[in-house]
């Protein structure tokens, strides 16, 4: 999940104009090369008394690579090639891997990411909701799932800019009030992150 | 119209009744495993059962891959999923490594009872967990599970079960299922369920043409992904289609080049078409008759059970044959009373072959005492046909029949060189009995259809890729009732533990976690009530503190004890799918399935070897101990059997070397093919001992016609004799080009144990040529 809202950050790091629209935001989405960016998280969950801290690195490869590379508090890197959902804790020594559902809360995530990336629109309007604003201190994009069975795939994302500049903050609600934000840095793109991401997805599909 | 046009004429119309009755009326059955398996015990007939029509046998296995060996895209799998459901008598469809069901069973049904079903040893797990020590483990735990991906899950749980009880024996399950996904495979696996048996064939065969015709569909419509998918099918289902279809063809072969063989053989023999046409009518009859009897008294007749009984025309066709020969070598109205001067001959011949059979269908194999009735009944009719009816069928026909003058050739060279040929018979039959040591039993039933060994192959290829189970090999549990099978159940679980800790056993998959016995749930409950005390609590509520976890969401243990999980509860659950191939819950009678990994036989029989009905089960290994015992008990039936015809015949003859005599051409053609089979290396089948006994029962008939001469004419009697060896060799013969192998297996058996059996009988049974009329006959000939 966090690591869609990264890869939708990266692909959002593009400069927007001050005439921002939906249209000019989506037509700008899809990067052309593999890219990283550097996060920092704050997780305010419900079950937990205080914030939730965390730090590290997405990456994209186009067309269907994300990953998430936790650095702080400790390692840990998830990811998402095609269909399959992979994730992996150096610490404990934690290995999953699992194929996303169309009905769970991360698959819907994936497919706005996926839309945003390959500048769909049409796919994005028949599955969620957007809301696009734009106010002299910058612009924003709301997304919301428009079906759902489950309270947790009720999940809203919201996609903040400078006006004129890279998408800087990514929120995710949750219908429970869980709320995650990311506030992103682009870092760098081009081989050195194609190797790195290859690197990374040789680790989470090891046995 | 005269007496004999009035009799043919409501034979006809009997004759036509009993082929509708036997049409329309009989059940057919075609499960190979129900014509062997039975069981020795209540358990095993009620697995034999279950495996025949129970739920197991309603599943067939999808494998769907690409061509591209790339994993199948999720939206191809859903759509045709979706499709499959739809098709008539489909109940259900899912994938078969599908753990979205457990996630939600989780959330839904099993939360609440969480105090209920945490352990199997409560004791000490609670001990391992309730300390300061394991309390704050497990709050580091949470936390990381609540940051983890599978936080939305562990949201849920640890809102009401925050010590994550609940997960507690489902840590397994899920790293079982994520074992076999750790790298991305080339195919998918669905499971397809219906609602009809997997025997009931036309019900299937539609199912799987359906299949067949929507993939092709769907896949012709993917091929736009770049994916060219193909599917692979396994499961009862299709072993029972592809063994009814092919059984089919081949009884469709037989009944057609069979019934063109025997009307040359006749034609060639008798001149004449209505001989053949009467003595084909007749046979009809005793097949028809025995059918229905059968069917009456066992409710169905399975196709094997016929297909051996069909070849008991080969010896109904003997009696009429017999009183043919006889009777069309007198005029017209000589006939019936040439015939009636058979029939002691034919009625001893007749016990004797009664005697064979009814000892077969004490062998054990449960298809056999269909084969018993069939063939007692069988028997019985062609006796009377040929006695009260045959007489009034040929009236009409001319003597046309043309005598063989090879029969005659053969007799007395045989009475020339007697003693010459009675010591190269002797040598054979001292070298065959030398070699019989040397005879080895096939001990593996499936090797009896290599003809569906291409389905066996994708059958495993098809498992290989799902969970490692060992599909032919469990533990099974029984008791009287279900709450007495689980309780059983977790002993062996116990016992299964130590076997995979000392390395005897990779894993098992019994009931757990989806349901304990109440006795062990109501344990359960009890014991983590007393356990969780207010000290505890605040250890409890510290941890959560050092480790930023909410207290006030997480602080309080609230777990009900008063109630408990029931497995109706669970199977009526989305998940019972998951459960209903492990249990069979009769009135009386339930039964638990253990399901193995690798494992080593030996050390999972030691560690339950004391546990009273709790037995290590190999369906192959059961069914080649089956195969070992009836062949056993079919051996020593083989030779009862003929001490009891041997005893029959010198009842008959007043004389143990006339007995001896006229049963040897029968004993030694049995033993010189057996000496063969030994010196060939072949192994040797059940199927072998049903083509020794009806050697034995037709050549038998054929010493006692030989030995009786009833009308003194020893050539008409031998050609009597070569008429219906030859037109037995033709029937049988007919077999040899079917596809089944177990039927060419048995024509080869018969067709030379006949040849040989004939041409002993002048060699083993000495002929009073002084009373014969043969002789006399040649000379009245030659002078003319």
């Amino acid at each position: 999940m966090r690591i869609l809202i990264s890869l939708l950050l990266t692909l959002l790091s593009c400069n927007a104009s001050a005439k921002d629209s939906l249209d000019s935001v989506m037509a700008r989405m899809k990067p052309t090369q593999a890219i990283s960016i550097t996060y920092q998280e704050t997780r305010t969950l419900g079950l937990l008394s205080d914030t939730w801290k965390g730090s590290g690195s997405f990456y994209a490869v186009l067309p269907d690579i994300m990953l998430k590379e936790q650095l702080t508090p400790e390692k840990e890197i998830m990811g998402i090639k095609g269909a399959q959902l992979y994730y992996y804790h150096p610490g404990n020594d934690q290995k999953h891997q699992s194929e996303l559902e169309d009905e769970d809360a991360v698959s819907f995530q994936v497919a706005a990411f996926k839309g945003l990336m390959n500048g769909d629109l049409a796919f994005l309007k028949t599955r969620y909701a957007l809301e696009f604003t734009t106010t002299a201190s910058g612009w924003s994009l709301t997304l919301t799932p428009k079906q759902t069975n489950d309270s947790e795939t009720a999940t809203k994302m919201i996609m903040r800019g400078l006006p004129e500049q890279v998408a800087n903050k990514l929120e995710l609600l949750l219908a429970d009030g869980d709320r995650t934000e990311y506030r992103l840095t682009p870092a760098l793109q081009g081989a050195a992150v194609k190797t790195k991401v290859q690197q990374l997805l040789t680790v989470l599909e090891a046995r | 119209m005269t007496h004999s046009s009035k009799i043919k004429s409501l034979f006809l119309l009997i004759l036509s009744a009993l082929v509708i009755l036997a049409v329309t009326t009989t059940h057919f059955k075609t499960d190979i495993s129900a014509f062997f398996i039975a069981g020795d015990n209540s358990e095993e007939i009620l697995l034999a059962s279950e495996i025949q029509s129970g739920t197991l046998s309603r599943r067939t296995i999808l494998s769907i891959g690409s061509v591209e060996k790339k994993h199948p895209s999720q939206g191809f799998i859903k759509q045709l999923t979706q499709s499959l459901k739809a098709i008539p008598g489909v109940t259900d469809v899912w994938k078969a490594d599908e753990t979205r069901d457990m996630v939600k069973a989780l959330e839904t049904l099993y939360l609440p009872y969480a105090a209920q079903l945490y352990s199997r040893s409560p004791e000490a797990d609670l001990n391992a967990l309730l300390n300061p020590q394991g309390l704050a483990d497990r709050a580091v735990g949470l936390k990381q599970a609540l940051l983890s991906p599978q936080a939305v899950i562990v949201k849920k749980v640890a809102a009401q079960d925050p010590l994550l009880l609940a997960l507690n024996g489902f840590k397994s399950q899920f790293a079982a299922f994520q074992a076999t996904q750790k790298t991305l495979q080339p195919y998918e696996n669905l499971i397809l369920e219906s609602a009809h048996s997997g025997m009931d064939v036309p019900e299937q065969t539609r199912i799987q043409q359906e299949i067949q015709r929507i993939f092709a569909e769907q896949s012709k419509a993917a091929s736009a992904d770049g994916l060219r998918y193909q599917l692979d099918m396994t499961g009862v289902p299709i072993f029972a289609a592809a063994t009814q279809n092919m059984i089919q063809a081949d009884v469709q072969f037989i009944s057609t080049f069979s019934t063109v063989v025997l009307a040359v053989l006749f034609f060639w023999i008798f001149r004449s078409l209505s001989v053949f046409f009467w003595v084909s009518c007749l046979l009809v009859a005793v097949l028809s008759i025995s059918v229905l009897v059968t069917d009456l008294l066992f409710g169905s007749i399975h196709g094997i059970a016929m297909a051996i009984g069909g070849t008991l025309a080969g010896i109904c066709v003997d009696y009429p044959l017999h009183a043919l020969v006889h009777a069309q070598a007198v005029e017209s109205e000589h006939r019936a009373k040439a015939i009636i001067s058979l029939w002691p001959g034919m009625l001893l011949g007749g016990v004797t072959t009664l005697i064979g059979y009814l000892a077969l269908s004490f062998s054990g194999y449960p298809g056999f005492q269909q084969v018993a009735v069939f063939a007692a009944t069988g028997i019985l009719v062609a006796l009377l046909l040929t006695r009260y009816v045959l007489p009034h069928l040929i009236t009409g026909i001319t003597k046309t029949y043309d005598q063989q003058h090879f029969t005659l050739i053969w007799i007395k060279f045989c009475t020339r060189f007697r003693p010459a040929l009675l010591t190269i018979v002797l040598i054979l039959a001292g070298i065959s009995a030398y070699t019989l040591s040397e005879l080895h039993w096939l001990q593996d039933l499936q090797q009896l259809t290599p003809e569906l060994d291409y389905l066996k192959v994708k059958d495993a290829e098809i498992r290989s890729r799902m969970l490692s189970i060992e599909p032919g090999r469990f533990v099974l549990v029984s008791a009287p009732d279900v709450e007495a099978a689980l309780q059983k159940a977790e002993q062996v679980y116990q016992r299964l533990d130590q076997v995979k800790t000392q390395g005897g056993l990779g894993d098992y998959f019994g009931l757990y976690p989806w349901i304990l016995s109440q006795q062990q749930q109501t344990q359960n409950a009890q014991l983590l009530t007393q356990k969780l005390t207010p000290p505890l609590q605040q250890q409890w509520q510290k941890a959560l503190r050092v480790n930023g976890l909410s207290v006030e969401h997480l602080g309080q243990w609230q777990y009900p004890a008063n109630q408990n999980l029931s497995l109706q509860q669970v199977l009526k659950s989305p998940i019972g799918h998951l459960l209903d191939n492990q249990i069979i819950i009769k009135p009386k009678q339930t039964l638990i399935i253990i399901w193995l990994t690798e494992h080593q036989p030996e050390a999972i029989q030691a560690a339950l070897a004391d546990l009273p009905h709790v037995q290590y089960f190999s369906q192959r290994d059961l069914l080649n101990k089956l195969s070992v015992s009836y062949q056993e008990r079919s051996q020593l039936l083989l030779l009862l059997g003929l001490s009891a015809i041997l005893l029959v015949l010198f009842i008959r003859y007043r004389s143990l070397w006339k007995a001896l005599e006229t049963l040897a051409p029968a004993l030694l053609s049995m033993l010189i093919l057996l000496g063969i089979w030994a010196l060939s290396g072949m192994p040797l089948s059940f199927l072998h001992l049903v083509g020794f006994l009806m050697v034995i029962a037709i050549c038998t008939d054929y010493g006692i016609f030989y030995q009786e001469n009833p009308d003194g004419n020893i050539r008409l009697t031998y050609q009597s004799i070569f008429v219906s060896m030859l037109t037995n060799v033709g029937a049988f013969g007919c077999l040899n080009f079917v596809n089944t192998s177990t039927l060419k297996t048995l024509a080869v058996c018969v067709m030379y144990g006949l040849i040989l059996g004939f041409l002993l009988c002048p060699i083993m049974i000495k002929h009073d040529w002084e009373q014969d009329r043969s002789l006399e006959n040649t000379l009245k000939k030659r002078k003319s």
